[in-house]
């Protein structure tokens, strides 16, 4: 019974965060589309929303690599899982108020990490596989973004720098639709599986699966809730991307959707679960210096690669911490059930302070 | 140690095919976006043998193109861990 509730606990939370990566990984999909004005912000986060449903249900390697490669899943309890989803919920919710486009995929596996450290110790981490399936590919993935999108907007301007600019813009806004489009596939491929995979952790942990199966309704409610988190939107982030890092043309937003796309899609199919926040935020700022370095608001993209290299740590803090809390109410579903009723309190505390502040500049 | 962690032939064909992909349907979708103004301004010089060739190869650009994005679901679908 108890046991039940717990996982019932674990998967609404595995769900919410969900629902917070959609919602805090909008602007990776939609900002350059918006801010180049190739759609306006509601069809582009709707054309987002309905493609990272889509994307989920694509493929499953990266789910697998959550679920089995970085963890040992026979060391994991169900209380693990939770503590790691709030480590991951907790950082997305920060870096959201703060508008820092940080990645969603890293505070998971960072509070899964930092959870399992706390709850077992070392022995709990397939260190090498972090190594060599996250942390590398993390760094290798927004430099070979930026190094793609460069190459290409260099040579996008050579082949079109003849031309009219009106006609070439508006051919640039319609591939942007299909870059776009592309990207919140790849999106959706690689992000709602990782949910997918934290989800089929707790039902190992509970006994219910045996480890590597990803059940059809962890499938289904994965997608749909990275699909209502990405049409929720997260309009600081979008601002952040798409008109803070450059001031991009829709050669640049082309340009680094392509490049995002392309790296996140060959990620996916060798089983690397990436960061697309850094994927396309690298794509940006090869878009952007390719053509002038000075175009590049080098202030805003260092406290972009800040985030970056403090989510994994700052994630796996609250994580460790989370089930520190959790432990001292036994193995139960109490510590869980209490800790969430204090983050949702939290989270309304923060969302009315938000409102009040936003009515209080609007009267001035 | 990492040498060994790491599997740089993996990373290393992720490098490889998003440098040649990435670059490449950029290129093409530049090239398709240059033919069709060159269409355009060929269109309104009246030059049917200038509108012919921009066209065929506008046209062949949204082919690849499009070739592309299906290349790239089908890499997706083809993930099945």
């Amino acid at each position: 019974m108890h046991s039940d509730l717990l996982l019932l606990i674990v998967v609404v939370a595995a769900l919410a965060f969900d629902f917070t990566n959609g919602f805090h990984d909008t602007a990776n999909v939609v900002a350059s589309s918006i801010s180049t004005r190739a759609l306006s912000p509601s069809t582009a986060v709707a054309i987002a929303a309905l493609l990272n449903f889509v994307g989920a249900f694509i493929s499953l390697k990266v789910a697998a690599t959550v679920a089995t490669g970085i963890v040992n899943s026979a060391e994991i309890t169900q209380t693990i899982v939770f503590a790691g989803l709030i480590g991951a919920i907790v950082w997305n919710l920060v870096t959201w108020f703060f508008g820092l486009p940080s990645s969603s995929s890293h505070a998971l596996i960072g509070g899964v990490v930092g959870a399992t450290l706390a709850a077992v110790g070392t022995s709990g981490i397939q260190a090498g596989a972090l190594i060599g399936k996250v942390i590398v590919p993390a760094i290798v993935a927004p430099v070979l973004a930026l190094v793609v999108a460069g190459i290409s907007i260099v040579l996008t301007y050579w082949l079109v720098g003849r031309r009219r600019p009106g006609p070439v813009t508006k051919g640039f806004k319609l591939g942007q639709i299909a870059s776009g489009s592309m990207l919140a596939l790849a999106h959706g491929t690689n992000d709602a599986q990782k949910t997918m995979g934290v989800i089929s952790l707790a039902l190992v942990a509970h006994g219910s699966i045996k480890p590597g199966q990803v059940p059809t309704w962890v499938v289904v409610s994965s997608a749909t809730a990275i699909a209502l988190g990405t049409y929720a939107g997260g309009w600081r982030i979008i601002r952040t991307v798409g008109m803070r890092i450059i001031k991009m043309d829709a050669a640049q937003g082309f340009s680094a959707q392509a490049a995002g796309a392309v790296v996140i899609l060959a990620s996916s199919h060798f089983g690397y679960p990436l960061s697309t926040t850094h994927v396309i935020s690298g794509g940006v700022v090869g878009a952007g210096a390719a053509k002038r370095l000075s175009a590049v608001r080098w202030g805003v993209a260092g406290n972009i690669a800040f985030a970056w290299a403090l989510t994994l740590p700052a994630a796996g803090v609250v994580g460790a911490a989370a089930y520190a809390v959790a432990n001292v109410f036994g193995s139960g579903a109490l510590g869980p059930l209490l800790i969430t009723v204090i983050i949702v309190g939290a989270l309304a505390a923060l969302i009315v302070s938000r409102r009040e502040r936003a009515a209080e500049t609007a009267q001035a | 140690m990492i040498a060994t962690i790491v599997d740089w032939t993996t990373i290393g064909k992720v490098a490889l095919y998003s440098l040649v992909f990435g670059v490449g349907v950029a290129t093409i979708v530049a090239l398709g976006i240059s033919s069709a103004a060159g269409l355009q301004e060929a269109m309104r010089r009246r030059s049917a043998a200038a509108s012919v060739a921009w066209g065929l190869v506008a046209a062949a650009c949204i082919a690849a193109a499009c070739g592309a994005i299906v290349l790239g679901v089908a890499v997706m679908s083809s993930s099945k861990g």
